[in-house]
């Protein structure tokens, strides 16, 4: 009798405090923000937190950071779990593929219209929004260039080239070999991963092609378009502006080859200035230009939806969570501060098109002055089933073998066009 | 307190108190003459559940006074319950048993983490094999199977034997590489490993020891730091092997990164990641030898000699024989291990070179299916294959080696 009394006290005690100590957390509002591990992102980001807080004392926002591959494993466990947080910042690529598990967007809360399409694209899931863009992804359509080796080679700096046969014809003065024969400086180092896969996406928009059909539901990588585009990287390629052996995703990056002078021209998204500045800080004088056009057309090109924030569905606030957001993303003046403490480029038009927001802008990212009038010309990916699986595992291998000389252009292309379409199934 | 971290306390609960109640209330009711095997089944239930509801009640009580402390105490909550089924259980004076209170309270604990942290996931990846699962969609209502992650049945596996579609060309490619690289290693791997732990057990006691730690001491460094290593050694540009091809007057050759590359019409990168594996490997088997060497009785050998044996003849004669049960545990070893080799292969190659991945192994397919694509339902048919593989080979080899003997 006395064992029972005294379990049964334990017991009641336990279930007294829990329930006491519940209902008295009611009160505030409690957020949790999830985001990879990046200093300036994190920093801006926690500027903004501080700023909305600050503005709603009930409310308490902690973010919480992971290094990259982590971050992804860790949305992949707790996210089926239901441990996940509150509010989740994600590429916004792969939004489409979370948003089971994602609030929309209430109705009316944010002018979607103020986003550039390339940006708010990857949010928007069967017409519903789920997340807002803090930036415009941009991978292709400038190159960083090295003046010395501009001068080195007698060619006019900076380059302004008119044609793509111009840009092959720098690219080759460019290349240096050493006395064994290997290529020691890349003339023009395209064959990154990101590289070449939004350089073919691109040629092939300005070849005056499409990589979809027409109801969006397949890929048509095996057009005349594509055919084209993979003849002029090959041409890059038998004139001598890069070895793809010795230059490619796994060896000698671009961003590392370029600021170790081992590529006079590069082609990689701006956020590469800010690695290249805070790695290689002692590394001169560099420049950042456009790339000419394919063809006759507007430099047309594709872009992934960048990092945006989403919220989860489970959240308990999700209304307050999407407060933060328009507060974050859509508020020009807040997103402008995270553009330029993150140093990327903005996902609201308004910003690049307001005269002062723009001038702001600028001053703090001067190299972005090649990139923001090419910005209307970028056009959403489109929402493929599995963006990583056809950039990184199809299209950027079976382009890299081609380049190599190791199969066909037209094989090249059959196989890239079978493969990323398996991907439906 | 956040509710990730909250979840993770409730793990820690679970598992510190099981593991504490399983291992310590058999030695209990073994004192008291009660069956410790039930002891282990009562105390492990009290455990879990003692350690959920009093450590949720120390974390509440002091998460304000004590934040940080409160997590920390919350870990002796199981304690409390535990302490109170050690007490008042009664004594039975009726029965004697044997004591095995010692064997219930080692066995239990390692039976209950094996089988929550092994058993589980492994019977969690063979139900995962046969659905299309993936953690970014909601499934159905039970562990979101079914619904948007749909049963597939034998779908996954006739793929892989048909090698139909990318997936299956992909598989078989990661199979074959696997393959390769274990038909490779294990062979280099004796051939290295035997006469070297001989001729190490021959020198003088005083150099045993020196050569024992020098030969083990790349086993015991980091993979990441051995691929490193060897990925400067195969740098096309800067590399040490290309320097020295150079100062010979050969063509450097870009050992990691050219698809067209081969020796004897293996990939040069196969042959690069097979190098450093062996380096580090290596001195794993040589210690096994050199202590089953010594195992073998002096009398045998000197017998052998009395009949006139040349020390060729004595190797291959008396002691390869003799080794023959090491033989098997090494190979039975060294094939698991290499089947399963992935920070090596990852670091130096990426599984690459070339579109269809020249380096890349099962383990990396497996990696990045689950982990890259997020695509749980084939890359666990992929490691339910793998497991097969490695337990027939391992099945072969047990055949193939056995002894009928001991000495």
């Amino acid at each position: 009798m006395k064992r029972s009394l005294y379990l049964a006290t334990l017991l009641l005690v336990v279930f007294c405090i829990s329930a006491v100590s519940l209902s008295a957390q009611d009160e505030p509002v409690e957020l949790r923000l999830w985001a990879h591990q990046e200093s300036n992102f994190n920093n801006a980001t926690q500027a903004l937190i501080d700023a909305y807080t600050e503005a709603h004392p009930n409310v308490t926002i902690t973010m919480e950071t992971f290094v990259y591959d982590l971050f992804i494993q860790t949305l992949q466990t707790a996210l089926p779990a239901g441990d996940n947080a509150d509010i989740l910042a994600l590429f916004g690529s792969w939004t489409c593929s979370y948003a089971d598990r994602l609030a929309p967007m209430p109705e009316g809360l944010v002018d979607t219209s103020t986003f550039y399409a390339a940006a708010i694209g990857g949010y928007t899931c069967d017409d519903q929004v789920y997340g807002l863009p803090q930036e415009f992804n941009m991978e292709y359509g400038t190159v960083l260039v090295n003046p010395a080796m501009f001068e080195a080679a007698g060619l006019t700096y900076p380059p302004a080239w008119e044609n793509y046969d111009a840009l092959i014809s720098d690219a080759a003065a460019l290349s240096q070999y050493g006395e064994d024969g290997l290529m020691t400086v890349a003339g023009y180092h395209f064959t990154n991963a990101d590289a070449i896969v939004f350089g073919f996406l691109a040629g092939i928009l300005q070849n005056g092609g499409s990589y979809w059909n027409e109801d969006g539901t397949a890929f048509t990588f095996n057009t005349d378009a594509a055919r084209a585009t993979l003849n002029q990287m090959m041409a890059l390629v038998e004139a001598g502006a890069i070895d793809p052996v010795l230059f490619n995703d796994s060896a000698n990056w671009g961003g590392n080859a370029f600021f170790t002078n081992q590529a006079a021209i590069t082609l990689i998204g701006p956020w590469a200035v800010a690695f290249g500045l805070s790695d290689f800080p002692d590394f001169g004088d560099f420049g950042y230009v456009q790339l000419p056009s394919h063809t006759d057309s507007d430099p047309f090109f594709a872009a992934d939806s960048g990092w945006g924030l989403t919220v989860a569905n489970n959240s308990p606030h999700a209304d307050v969570a999407w407060d933060f957001l328009a507060f974050a993303a859509a508020n020009a003046d807040n997103a402008l501060s995270w553009n330029i403490g993150s140093g990327t480029i903005p996902a609201l038009s308004t910003i690049v098109e307001t005269e002062a927001s723009n001038a702001a802008l600028l001053e703090a990212l001067p190299w972005l002055d090649a990139n923001l009038p090419l910005l209307q010309y970028g056009s959403y990916i489109g929402a493929m089933p599995d963006r990583d699986l056809v950039f990184y595992d199809i299209i950027y291998p079976y382009i890299l073998d081609t380049l190599q000389g190791l199969m066909s252009v037209d094989d090249a292309l059959l196989f890239i066009e079978e493969d990323a379409n398996a991907t439906f199934n | 307190m956040p509710d990730s971290n909250l979840t993770a306390l409730m793990l820690y609960w679970g598992m510190i108190s099981g593991f504490l109640g399983c291992g310590i209330t058999p030695l209990i009711f073994d004192r008291k003459a009660r069956n410790p095997w039930f002891g282990a089944v009562i105390g492990l239930a009290v455990g879990i559940i003692s350690g959920q509801i009093f450590g949720r009640l120390i974390l509440l009580l002091f998460s304000n006074a004590a934040p940080n402390l409160a997590p920390w105490l919350s870990l002796l909550g199981g304690l409390i319950g535990l302490i109170a089924l050690w007490v008042l259980v009664p004594a039975n004076k009726e029965t004697r048993l044997n004591h095995r209170g010692f064997v219930a309270g080692t066995v239990t604990p390692m039976v209950f983490y094996l089988a929550t942290l092994s058993v589980l996931p492994l019977l969690w990846a063979f139900v995962l094999a046969f659905f299309d699962y993936s953690p970014r969609r909601v499934g159905g209502p039970i562990l979101g199977l079914g619904g948007e992650n749909p049963f597939v049945g034998f779908e996954y596996f006739q793929m892989m034997l048909e090698g139909s579609g990318r997936d299956g060309r992909m598989f078989q490619n990661s199979l074959v590489n696997t393959l390769l690289f274990t038909a490779l290693v294990l062979p280099l791997n004796m051939l290295i490993t035997i006469p070297l732990a001989v001729m190490i057990e021959s020198t003088g006691s005083r150099f045993k020891g020196f050569f024992r730690a020098v030969y083990f001491l790349p086993v015991v460094t980091s993979s990441v730091g051995v691929a490193i290593m060897w990925g400067y050694i195969f740098n096309t540009q800067y590399g040490l092997l290309n320097s020295a091809i150079r100062a010979v007057g050969g063509t450097p050759v870009a050992w990691l990164q050219d698809p067209s590359a081969n020796i004897l019409g293996i990939p040069t990168a196969m042959v690069a990641v097979v190098i450093a594996y062996l380096w580090q490997d290596f001195g794993y088997n040589l210690v096994i030898y050199i202590a089953a060497l010594q195992g073998i009785p002096d009398s045998l050998k000197d017998a052998a000699k009395a009949d006139g044996a040349s020390p060729l003849q004595l190797f291959f004669y008396v002691t390869l024989p003799l080794l023959r049960p090491t033989i098997l545990v090494t190979s039975v070893l060294t094939v698991i291990s290499s089947f399963q080799v992935f920070d090596l292969i990852q670091v130096m190659t990426q599984g690459g070179p070339g579109r269809i991945g020249q380096t890349r192994v099962l383990v990396l397919e497996i990696y990045e299916n689950a982990f890259r694509f997020e695509r749980m339902g084939w890359a666990a048919a992929i490691a339910v294959v793998m497991f097969i593989f490695v337990a027939v080979l391992t099945l072969i080899q047990t055949r193939v080696l056995r002894t009928n003997w001991e000495y």
